[in-house]
This record gives C-alpha cells, structure tokens and sequence, in this order.
C-alpha cells in the first residue's frame, strides 16, 4: 500500500504519527500563518451553540468560543481546563469548583468573568430552553450554578454523577458572553458570535461559506498559528469529493465520512494528502416498534436480533468500515465496551449463521406459519437505503417479506419520533459525549429520546441510572459490562448493527491535527499549523 | 394595444398569486412533520416528557399551534402589507433572505438564457434552411441529446470533467458580479451552461419548425418570387416572424427556469434562492417557502407579461383590445 | 403485412430517416419492457454478486455498488421508467388536453375560471412542486406519476386550449354548429380530429420529460422508492462512482438518453407527416 493510503484509526494516531514519515514533522517548530480550508455539509442557518444541534453549527463556531473545560487538543482522549485553570472536587463528588482565568477578554475587547460562565450554565440548564445536547447532557445531574467571585464558579451536582467532567468538557457546553446573550437574547447571528476563542468569526455568506480570522489577543500567547479558517458549504457529495480533489479543502474529517471509491478516487488525484480510516462514533441501528404487532412479541424481536448479518452489513454496504455487533466501540470508550472476542461470539453476531438463521425462522414460523409481510421505513439519507435493501435480503430468508418505505430525511423524523412505523432498517445515533452514558440514556432507556420503538425493559433503566450515579470507574465498568449483556440477551427493540466508519483525509501540510473521539469536539483548531 | 389591456392583465395578478400561495400552503401541510417536531426528533437526545413539551413550546412560539386557515389568513395579511415574516431557520427576517438570493438566481437564470439563445436561434436556422440534410440532422441529434441527459447528471460530469481534465474547479467562494465580473462568471458559467445545454433543445426545435412553416407563406413565396436572393429571404422576411412564438416560448422557460435552478445550485454550490428553497422545504421553514414561492410565481407572471408586450410590439397585426 | 403497406412504410422510412429510426427504438424499448421477466439474465434487486464488477462476459454491462447486475436492472427499469412516463403522460397530457378542449370549445366563464387554474399551476417551479408533493404523498411509484400528472396537464392543457381556440372559428365548424350539430358531435368529429397532430406531438416529448424529471427527483432523494431499478436512481448511484466505475452511469445513461431520442425523433416525424404545411423540403 502506499503511504498516502496509510489506513489508521482514530486511538491510533498519536503513536502513529511518531512512525509515521510524514508525520516526522511532529517534532518541527510549529510555523506561523495560512489559512486552514474545509467544508461544512450543510448550511447551519441558526450559529446558537446552546440550542442547536446539528454539526454544522459546531463546526461554524467552534473556534470562536472557548469551554470551561474541552478535550485537549494534545490528546483529545483527555480533559483538560479550557476556561477554567483548575478544578477540585469535593469529597462527596457533589460540588465542583473551577478557577478561571484572569485577564481574559472577548472578542468585543470586554472583560471575561465568572458572571458569564453563570449565565452560560443557566440558560443551558433552564428547564424552559431547549438544549439538546450540553442542556440535555447536564440538566439531569446539576442543581445549581454559582459565581462565587468573579474568577470562581462553583457547580452543585444533584448526586454524585461520573460524566459530570465528560459532560463539561463538551464543544457544545461553550461559554457565552453575558453582555452578549443579554443584547440579542440568543446566539443565532453573526454578530452574536463574540467568544474568547483563538478565531474571531468575521464572515458568515449564507450558504456559501464561513470564516474566521486569528484571535491576536487569544489567552492562550502565541496560539494560534493559523491566521484564520475558512469553511465551504458544500451540499452534494459529487461537489464535495470534487472540492477536495481540485485541492480546495485541507481536510475532511467530519460528516459524511467519504466511500471507499471516494477514497481512491481522491488518491488518484492527489499525492499531497493522508488517507485514513476512521469511527465517526455513530452506531448504526435497526428499529423495531416493541409497542405494535408483531414485533411487540419478543419472539419477533429475536428472530430478527439473530437473522440479522452485522458482518454481511459492514462488509457490503460500510465497504468494511465498521465494527460489526458491538454495543459499544472499545476504540471510543476503551474497556468500557466488552470485549469484542466475547461480543462477536453471541447468538446474532456470531458466524457462520446457520443455527442462528434456524432458530429465527422457527421462531417466526411458530408466529406465522407462512412467514409475514411488513413495511420496513428508512430516510433517504446517505448510504441508509443501500443497508435497507440487504436488511430486507436478509428477512426474507426467515420469512420477513419487507416492502420499503422511504422517507425524505426529515419526514422521517416526524414519523419516526411518533413511532409511527413497524420496522426501521437503518438509522445511526451519534454519542454526543465520549462517556457511554451518552448512547444508553439516549438509545436504550425508557424514556430516551431516540428510544424510537419505545422499548421498555426495567433492568436496563435501573442499570442505566446506576452507572450514571457510580462515582467509581471500576464499579461504573462493571454496571455496563452487565448493561450491555442485559441488552444483548433481551431481544432489545434497537438492534446495534454496527459502529460506522469510514474514509477521511487531510493534506500533508496540516500539522497537530488531532481527531477527537466525537466529531463534536477538538474543532477548533488552536493548535494546528500549517508546513510550507 | 392600451392601458386597457394593460390593467385587464395586471388585474389577473393577485387572484393567480392567492392561489398559488394557497396552494403551496396547503402542500407544505401536508408534508410529515413541522419544524417543531423535525428539530426535536431529530436531535433526539433529550428524553421523551420534554420532547413533547418542547414541541408544544416550539409550535406556540411560531403560532403553528393555530388553526391552518387563521395561519393562512395571518400569512397573507402580512404579505399584502409588504411583510413577508420571520425564517424560521434561520431566524432573520424572509425579507432579508429574498434580498441576498434572488438577484443571484436572477443572474444565473439571465445567464442561461443569453447563453441558450445564443446558441440554439442559429443552430435552429441552419436546421431549417438546410432541413433533411445531414446538417439538419447532426443539429437535431445535438438538440434532443441535450433534452435526454438530465441537469443534474450534467452537472456532476461538468464538476468531474474540469477537475479531470485541467485540475481545476470554479471558485467555491460566491462574488457577485458588482464586486467583480471575472470572478463571478468564472463560478456562474458552468451552471449555465450545464442548463443551457438543456435548454437549448427545444428552443432549437421551435426555432426550426416555426422558421420551416413562414417559409411557405405566402409573402414569403412573394419575396422568393420577386427575385430575392435565398439569404435575404430568410433573414429579412422570415425569421423576424418566426421569432414570435420562439420569443413565447423563451419567456415562458425563463420563469421556470428561477425553479428549475434547485439542482444545479446545490451542484455547483451557488447560495441562490433555489439552493434555499429546497432547503427551506427540507426543513419546513413556512414563511421562507411561501415567500420564495410568491416571489417566484410573481416573477412568472410579470415575465409572462413582458413577452406579450414584446410580442404585441414585434407583430403589429395583434391588436390587444 | 401486405406488400403495398411495408413499401409505404419503406417510403416513409426514407423519407423520414430520423423518424423510422426514432420509431425503431421505441419499438426495441417496448419490446424490452414487455419482455423483462423473459430478458433480464438475473434478479433486479438482489444483491447477489461482488459490487463494482466491471462489464465482462458474465455481466455484459457490470455490477453496481451493492453487487446487482446492471443490465438486468436497465432491462427492468425500461419497464418501470416506460411505465411512469406512458401513465403519467395518458393522464396529464390526455386529461388536460381534454380539459383544454372543452373549455376553450365552450368558452365563457368556465373557461377563464379554468386558465386562472392552469396559471396557478404553471406560476409554481415544477421541481418545487413536484418535491412538495413527493414529500407530502410519499415515495412511491405510484406517487411519483401523480406529481408529474400534476406537473403535465397544465402544459397540455394550455398548448390544446391555443390550438382548439383557433379551429373553433374555422369555418367547418362553423358550418358545423349552423346546421344543429350537437356539440359532442362536432368536438368529437371536427375538432379532436384537428388536434391530434399536436396531442401526439405532446405525448412524445413529454414521456421523455416524464423520464428526465422522475431522474431528477430520484437525485433530490424524492424519487421513485430506491430499491426500485429506475433509470434516474441508476444513474444517481452511478453519479457517486464515476471514475472507479464509469459502467453504473454509463448504461443507464445511454439508456435513458437512446430512449428520449426515440421518442423525440418519432413525435418531430409524426408532426412533420401529418402537419401538410411541413412537407417536402425547402428550396
């Protein structure tokens, strides 16, 4: 294989780039100047970090705002202090104190303190507003926000909840100006987008492109290198892999991950860039409605748990990018996740499937003797309805005849949130945070928000809220070893296909560039830098 | 041909308008899902109490929570009186949205059209004056294959094309053409082309069979008979008449043309207002919709308008009551 | 056949060089779509081979993305694409052609009431309206020839209207109505007669349109269902792999485009046969 075509996963980077030729630059002085170029899959429309949630709005303004905490650019696995110089624990784990930074200022030239970080937190976690990833994330586990001086804020927890730190690290949890956010009432503007981030936000052209320009007064001194960013949006994928082969993007690394075709075709045309394959930390996930028939008949459920061919899916449709059965991805969440060893071998993902393809057409036919008909619903999204037909291939062969039913993207929402569908045969979830408490409180509780079959088991909410509850790692550990064999032997109404990976690249020059373990985060390029 | 005529078909303008917007209104509702919900469920990380109390927040806000008439009504109200609401998606007045985008999509659509006409009235004369020649024929292949490929496939071959062959792409950044010209017919004229190309067929089509059924009338025949030359017959005399209908024909494709630019913005990245509408549907955003919607159907009409007007100066035989 | 007739047709074939050839693609394509089931060599939607298998003897036009042979799914997508163009077109351009006819043969309120419709309709971007429908009805083949239903018969419908307003003055119409005629009679006798020229000339193009459009709402995502094999949702999947597999666009490509000739060649024959102004050459 040739070196531009080095395959590499995220986890792997940082030991990669010691061996890696062309990461020998690692060790050269960081140069001053250039600007990064990259590209946006859509049109954020609304800039509002709080309230907003699509990648885009992450991507658009990441770099103008700075975190309380944020994952460290040097390694993105840890958390580090952003805002915040350092923090202490109070021995119950229910009160955190974070000293701030002196002498910061926002964009504007106005003085930063704890009144803005207060102000940020509040209206995250006002019941009324609608924040759906750092509100959602923290709303469950603080009481109360406090300024106790103007560089001292100090968080009341509710209980002792392990992702607090996780949580609070997060590029969605930003902290906004107060003066700011009581001038325009939210973040949606342009001009609203004053942060103490190493880029000020400059240009917004609407549906077009985003840029920012070097922060000279970044509290951080001699940060950043680059003299600005500039983000192309670009809507169609043909555009998109054109863009990047005529050379007009450094890098692409968010959504949607490019094809293995995409990939080489890339190659081809340039020399200059890095390959890699990498998670987009999204597990791809079959639907079934547990609330209408039939598959609010366990037995259905299994027979389709155990009919499915994760592998065949990965293989055929991900072009081998992905990790097949898992619940959780061990290169995201570590030993978090069980092992894949063990994974693998359970009745569903184990291989070959002939006993377990036995199994499935017993079980339906012991429902319906002539085997059954049913709609199977998918959005018309990326490559969905390329998994939807080998998900319907593989029905068919324990009697499921599907008939497809395509959704336009955000109509399937609509219809899906109100569960109003029997089976859906594609659909992934994005962990909004690193910590595994993210995907089970959102996929498999109760009440979880992406819960769209409304599948209930009350061991799992119980193990759910005890992990969340568990201050310590190794118990917390155990909890969702259990969680994710509870899950596994239960049938459940969300089957995990596979974590979802694919093909990204950056060009040579870019330097420092560390992918965090979401997508969210590490966008902000603070320290990235560009060789001649 | 009088102020009469003139008013009688301005006249027709607002009942075709409330009726297109009614009926665009009338569609969107019945599309799944209202923003409220889209932006709800398809975050989907919050649990299922608050997404459903999100969602009645969110619709009460907007006053979608009324019924659709009262919308309606509401809606219409405000744009008689020149306020065409708030986006939705973008939170910032439809006003200013319009502004930015439909002079540029003017532009491309204005493009195509120069470049379409350009193109296909001579190809279209040749065809004709050479018909069932092989002349004729290689010009109604090239036509039809025009019609057979369609604008997104064009596109995308464009976009491949350049990159392939000269390893180039039109400038991603949008200039507009008061900044600077080059720059801004660098990024345009592909799109315009790919569009053109398609374009052009029928207007090729209708150029050669209108030109092919004035030669045979008679003050043609007059004309040929009187001893004057081929050339001067088909220039002086027929083709100033057979332009009519063609001239028809262009300002009808012109208005479609503002709707048409959806897929070729979105391929070329052109922030256009057809890149914004299709957006805006995709995200149910009303008030962008159905002002883009009467926008556009207004610049239908009024186009439609001026083709009559021309038409009625160029043939002096219609007389408009 | 009898002799006289295939030496008729050997006059008009050489007379109208473009037209017979347009005529026999059109027969090839309906031959293909009829006999589907019988021709493809395997099944449309299954995904049973290796992906991205260029054209060889076992597959003469190559595999797609997810392994299914492509000339099987072009054969059956004659069928389908055929389908949606042929019914879509009967109704829209037969339904509003009736519309135009009978409106514009009467006349008065009915009419304009009528033109008002027919302005709202063509006031509005048909890709817009088609995607709003589609996004409103669901994606079903079905659907989609509703939408391009919607999309043709205002066309028609006005183009027939010009048409009908015209031979309603002629003057065997006009004899016609003097003598007591009853309306039905002479719409039926002395007007649809005069219209069929153009009707035809309207079916033609527009099937082609027809094919072209559903095409394009296949690559907004708001086609035909996917795992149909349509010729636009070929070509679309193809539009995402063309260097490393030029064969998924191409075939599906050539066969939209082969039939969009046909049926132009043929609708420009038909209307320069049966329009007597047009014929003969010129000088």
């Amino acid at each position: 294989m040739r070196s531009f075509r080095r395959v590499r996963y995220v986890l792997a980077i940082a030991l990669a780039l010691a061996v890696d030729a062309a990461g020998a630059g690692a060790q050269e002085k960081p140069r001053y100047g250039g600007v990064l170029t990259w590209f946006d899959y859509g049109d954020p429309g609304r800039l509002d970090v709080h309230a907003e949630s699509p990648l885009v709005v992450q991507q658009a303004t990441a770099g103008v705002y700075s975190g309380l905490l944020h994952y460290d650019p040097d390694d993105p696995t840890k958390i580090a202090g952003d805002l915040a110089e350092r923090w202490t624990a109070s021995p119950d784990g229910r009160t955190y104190t974070f000293h701030l930074r002196r002498g910061v200022k926002w964009h504007d030239g106005q003085p930063f303190s704890a009144a803005d970080v207060k102000a940020s937190f509040d209206r995250v976690l006002n019941p009324d507003f609608k924040s759906p990833k750092c509100g959602a994330a923290l709303k469950p586990m603080v009481a109360s926000v406090d300024a106790l001086d103007p560089s001292t804020v100090q968080f009341r927890l509710k209980f002792a909840a392990a992702p607090f730190l996780g949580n609070v690290a997060s590029a969605w949890c930003r902290v906004a100006a107060k003066h700011v956010l009581d001038k325009y009432g939210d973040l949606n503007q342009p001009e609203a987008q004053i942060g103490t981030g190493p880029f000020r936000f400059t240009r917004y052209e609407r549906g077009n492109l985003i840029e920012w320009e070097k922060n000279k007064d970044y509290f951080i001194r001699g940060l950043p290198y680059l003299d600005g960013v500039r983000q192309y949006i670009l809507v169609g994928g043909p555009t998109q892999l054109a863009a990047a082969k005529a050379g007009r993007v450094m890098l692409w690394d968010a959504w949607p991950p490019m094809k293995k075709t995409q990939a080489d075709e890339l190659a081809r045309a340039r020399n200059d860039v890095e390959i890699y394959q990498a998670s987009i930390n999204t597990l791809f996930v079959l639907y079934m409605n547990a609330q209408r028939p039939p598959f609010n008949n366990p037995d259905l459920r299994r027979a389709v748990n155990l009919a499915i061919d994760r592998q065949e899916l990965v293989a055929k449709v991900l072009e081998g990018a992905g990790v097949p059965c898992a619940l959780l991805d061990p290169k995201l969440v570590g030993d978090f996740a069980l092992p894949l060893e063990e994974v693998t071998r359970l009745p569903g993902c184990r291989q070959p499937k002939d006993a377990d393809l036995a199994e499935a057409r017993r079980l339906v036919d012991k429902h319906h003797p002539g085997g059954l008909d049913i709609e199977v619903a998918v959005r018309t999204v990326g490559n969905y309805v390329d998994r939807a037909q080998l998900v319907l291939a593989q029905l068919r062969k324990i009697g499921i005849r599907g008939a497809l039913k395509s959704y336009e993207s955000a109509a399937g929402y609509a219809v899906f949130g109100k569960g109003d569908f029997t089976l859906i045969a594609a659909q992934d979830r994005s962990m909004d945070t690193p910590d595994p408490e993210s995907l089970f409180s959102v996929v498999y509780s109760t009440n979880a928000g992406s819960n769209y079959g409304h599948w209930s088991d009350p061991k799992v909410d119980d193990l759910v809220e005890r992990a969340l509850k568990e201050s310590s790692r190794d118990k917390r550990r155990q909890l969702y070893s259990a969680l994710q064999r509870h899950i596994f032997e239960s049938a459940p109404a969300s089957v995990p296909v596979a974590w979802v990976e694919g093909w990204f690249f950056r060009d040579k020059r870019l330097m420092n560039y560390k992918p965090a373990l979401t997508t969210y985060d590490n966008n902000t390029f603070m320290k990235v830098w560009l060789r001649e | 041909m009088g102020g009469r005529y003139l008013a009688r078909r301005l006249l027709l303008f607002p009942p075709t308008l409330v009726g297109a917007s009614i009926l665009i209104f009338v569609l969107l509702r019945l599309v799944p899902g209202d923003i409220a919900e889209i932006l709800v469920y398809q975050t989907g990380s919050e649990s299922s109490v608050v997404q459903q109390k999100q969602i009645r927040q969110l619709r009460a806000e907007l006053g979608l929570d009324r019924p659709v008439a009262v919308q309606y009504v509401d809606w219409l109200g405000k744009t008689l009186r020149g306020d065409f609401g708030q986006s939705y998606s973008q939170k910032r007045p439809v006003a200013a949205i319009l502004k930015e985008r439909v002079p540029r999509s003017l532009e491309l659509a204005l493009l195509t059209l120069l470049i379409a006409v350009l193109w296909a009235v001579p190809l279209g004369v040749v065809s004709a004056v050479r018909a069932n020649t092989w002349i004729d024929y290689v010009v109604r292949v090239l036509s039809i294959s025009g019609l057979s490929l369609p604008i997104f496939f064009t596109g995308v071959l464009t976009l491949y094309l350049l990159v392939r062959l000269f390893g180039w792409l039109p400038p991603l950044e949008f200039v507009s053409f008061t900044v600077s010209p080059v720059e801004n017919l660098k990024q345009l004229i592909w799109p315009a082309l790919a569009q053109a190309y398609y374009i052009s067929a029928p207007i090729t089509r209708l150029t050669r069979s209108q030109l092919l059924e004035v030669i045979r009338q008679d003050y043609v025949r007059t004309a040929r008979a009187k001893g004057l030359g081929e050339r001067a017959v088909v220039y002086r005399h027929a083709l100033s008449n057979s332009l009519l209908p063609v001239v028809t024909f262009i300002g009808w494709w012109g208005g479609r043309l503002l709707g048409g630019i959806v897929i070729v913005e979105i391929i070329f990245s052109i922030p256009g207002m057809g890149s914004a509408l299709a957006q805006a549907v995709s995200q149910r955003d009303y008030p962008t919709v159905q002002a883009m919607v009467f926008v556009m159907a207004l610049i239908f009409l009024t186009l439609n308008l001026l083709v009559d007007l021309v038409y009625a100066w160029l043939d002096p035989r219609i007389k408009y009551g | 056949m009898t002799r006289g007739r295939l030496r008729t047709l050997g006059r008009l074939a050489a007379r109208q060089p473009l037209g017979a050839a347009g005529a026999a693609i059109v027969l090839a394509l309906v031959v293909t779509a009829i006999f589907a089931p019988q021709l493809a060599p395997h099944d449309a939607k299954e995904a049973a081979f290796a992906p991205y298998l260029p054209p060889s003897a076992g597959f003469p036009l190559g595999t797609d993305h997810l392994g299914r042979d492509i000339l099987s799914r072009v054969i059956w997508g004659a069928r389908l694409s055929l389908y949606i163009g042929l019914v879509s077109v009967t109704f829209g351009v037969t339904l509003g052609g009736l519309w135009g006819v009978i409106t514009a043969y009467f006349g008065g309120v009915a009419d304009s009431a009528s033109q008002r419709v027919v302005d709202v309709l063509m006031s509005l971007p048909p890709i817009i309206l088609a995607l709003s429908l589609m996004a409103a009805l669901g994606q079903s083949v079905n659907n989609v020839i509703i939408a391009l239903t919607l999309l043709l018969t205002p066309t028609a419908s006005r183009t027939l209207r010009s048409l009908v307003l015209s031979i309603r003055e002629s003057a065997y119409v006009e004899a016609a109505r003097s003598v007591g005629c009853p309306h039905w009679r002479v719409i039926a006798l002395h007007v649809l007669p005069n219209t069929f020229a153009t009707y035809t000339v309207l079916v033609t193009v527009n099937i082609s349109y027809a094919i072209v459009v559903e095409a394009s709402l296949s690559f907004l995502g708001l086609g035909a269902p996917p795992d149909e094999p349509s010729w636009g949702a070929m070509l679309t999947a193809g539009t995402q792999a063309l260097e490393p597999a030029p064969w998924m666009f191409l075939f599906p490509g050539l066969a939209i485009s082969l039939t969009v000739f046909g049926l132009n060649l043929l609708g420009d024959a038909i209307r320069d046969l049966t329009d007597p102004r047009l014929r003969g050459g010129l000088g």
